[in-house]
């Protein structure tokens, strides 16, 4: 369970005179198992909000609990999704999906294992020992996917993971993230810009918006799981994707008026 | 059995036939040159040949060659172990980089062929200070490609190495050091070129021995083909030193994507 009390992060210029509230008092909790979409314009803080959660950078004034601590930094609890797949180049696949149990020291063999379960899993058989530039984007992705659930990690940490795909990959890498949900919960957030992307696989969206970094609104999504057939295509979708888009719209308009 | 050619084996012939053709072209006006024109410190191409022969068969070039190349060397090897670890410092941590910035440009601009005297000056002639050219002519560009090597890694990579819980020293093993490999050994393949250059320059301006004092001599005593010659040497060496130094590069660095990704 992550618990944030009233969190502000400010950036602030080398000399100190330009101040940037990139969040200002978020309040937020997320469940366990629950899936939670981070929601907004450019701007508006939430990778900031899932880099201070990843542990990765400090913040300014109120509470960030993982599972009632506080939190100290990055951990094997929280594993990280990357936007640009974030792959070593260098190494081949299953050594980059083994490579969060090599940091933790794990024998080669027992990793090498692990990292083939999880490259079956994620269905990219056969590519063990291909490299990254070998693969296509989507296929890159899930290798990240791998890695990250490699670690057994409580928590996913996803940063625009679908962000630099295709629009029809996207949509592939949409249902297998829900099925690999259903099959195997762990507690989620995700960023996106997308609103069809975060009624389709979030339990509660969280819409923030930019100058200061604000909560402005969550909605709970109605549809269950696993997903009933066909809920894209009913009225509740479109109304609530409607709404998510003139919501995020109004932001806009006001940030221009500003 | 086909008897034809394919199109890329007849373009192959093609552009052999015209670099054969242009290389024959170039050594007929040398020639023509040399014996129109010629005097006495210009050989034309036909002298050059049994110049050539007779200056690999005798033991002066291999002694000159040997007596030069302990300067390039010793230099080249200081460059590598103080030009990588700064390059690695001044990647990793942006205040020295913003303190030693300044200095680095305008070391790897300066033509140090115009130091030379002031280093002469000051250490005097001998090993020490051929050892010291070479060094200053190869270490910033080796330096420079190591920070750059380590600047232009994907954020996200280190990012990355953090989350999943590497410490400062696994960073440096498992992600910084390969990720900068390539760049570092590009600077290392940039820099022997110019170490070479450093051997050669500081010879013929200030310090004559091995190469430098044979073609100052060569030129002096009016044998200009031994000179050229001599040059050939050079060329060579320069030429083979360069081929060990791609090989290298490329087998450490199979990863790298044609593109440059």
């Amino acid at each position: 369970m992550i618990e944030i009390t009233k969190c502000t992060k400010v950036y602030s210029s080398a000399d100190g005179s330009n101040e940037v509230k990139a969040l200002d008092n978020i309040d937020l909790t997320v469940r366990d198992k629950e899936f939670v979409a981070l929601l907004g314009p450019s701007g508006c803080g939430k990778t900031t909000l899932m880099k201070i959660i990843a542990g990765l950078i400090p913040w300014n004034s109120g509470d960030v609990k993982i599972n009632g601590q506080a939190l100290q930094g990055p951990g094997p609890d929280r594993a990280v999704v990357f936007q640009d797949f974030a792959l070593m180049p260098w190494a081949d696949i299953k050594t980059n999906v083994a490579f969060g149990l090599e940091l933790q020291g794990v024998a080669r063999e027992e990793r090498e294992q692990k990292a083939r379960e999880l490259i079956k899993a994620v269905g990219l058989d056969g590519f063990e020992d291909s490299y990254p530039k070998h693969l296509s984007g989507g296929m890159q992705q899930r290798v990240g996917l791998a890695r990250a659930l490699a670690v057994n990690p409580e928590t996913l940490l996803m940063d625009e993971p679908f962000g630099a795909l295709d629009a029809q990959t996207r949509r592939l890498m949409q249902e297998d993230l829900l099925q690999l949900h259903e099959r195997e919960p762990k507690t989620v957030l995700f960023v996106t810009h997308g609103m069809d992307e975060a009624l389709r696989l979030a339990d509660r969206i969280v819409l923030m918006t930019a100058r200061p970094g604000r909560i402005k609104e969550t909605i709970d999504v109605p549809f269950g799981r696993p997903r009933p057939e066909g809920f894209e295509r009913d009225d509740v979708f479109s109304d609530l994707s409607d709404y998510l888009w003139n919501t995020l719209k109004a932001m806009q308009v006001r940030e221009e008026q500003d | 059995m086909s008897k034809g050619m394919t199109p890329e084996q007849k373009d192959k012939i093609w552009r052999r036939s015209l670099r054969i053709s242009f290389f024959v072209v170039f050594c007929l006006l040398w020639e023509w040159f040399g014996q129109t024109r010629g005097g006495l410190l210009f050989a034309p191409f036909s002298d050059i040949p049994p110049a050539f022969v007779e200056l690999v068969t005798n033991a002066e070039i291999y002694e000159a060659l040997w007596l030069s190349n302990q300067a390039m060397l010793i230099g080249f090897a200081m460059a590598m172990v103080v030009g990588i670890p700064l390059g690695l410092l001044i990647g990793r941590l942006v205040r020295v980089e913003r303190f030693l910035n300044t200095y680095l440009n305008i070391l790897l601009v300066t033509p140090m062929s115009a130091i030379i005297p002031l280093i002469i000056v000051g250490v005097g002639i001998g090993l020490t200070s051929r050892v010291l050219v070479v060094f200053l002519f190869s270490f910033p560009i080796i330096t420079i490609n190591t920070r750059t090597g380590l600047k232009n890694l994907q954020t996200t990579l280190i990012e990355m190495g953090r989350c999943f819980g590497a410490g400062e020293l696994q960073l440096w093993r498992k992600i910084l050091l390969p990720g900068a490999m390539p760049a570092m050994l590009a600077g290392l393949r940039l820099g022997v070129g110019r170490a070479l250059s450093g051997m050669i320059v500081v010879e013929l301006l200030l310090v004559a021995v091995g190469l430098g004092k044979l073609l100052l001599n060569s030129m002096g005593f009016f044998e200009p083909e031994k000179a050229y010659s001599v040059v050939i040497v050079i060329i060579i060496e320069v030429m083979i030193i360069r081929a060990i130094a791609e090989r290298v590069e490329q087998r450490l660095t199979a990863w790298k994507t044609e593109l440059g990704g």
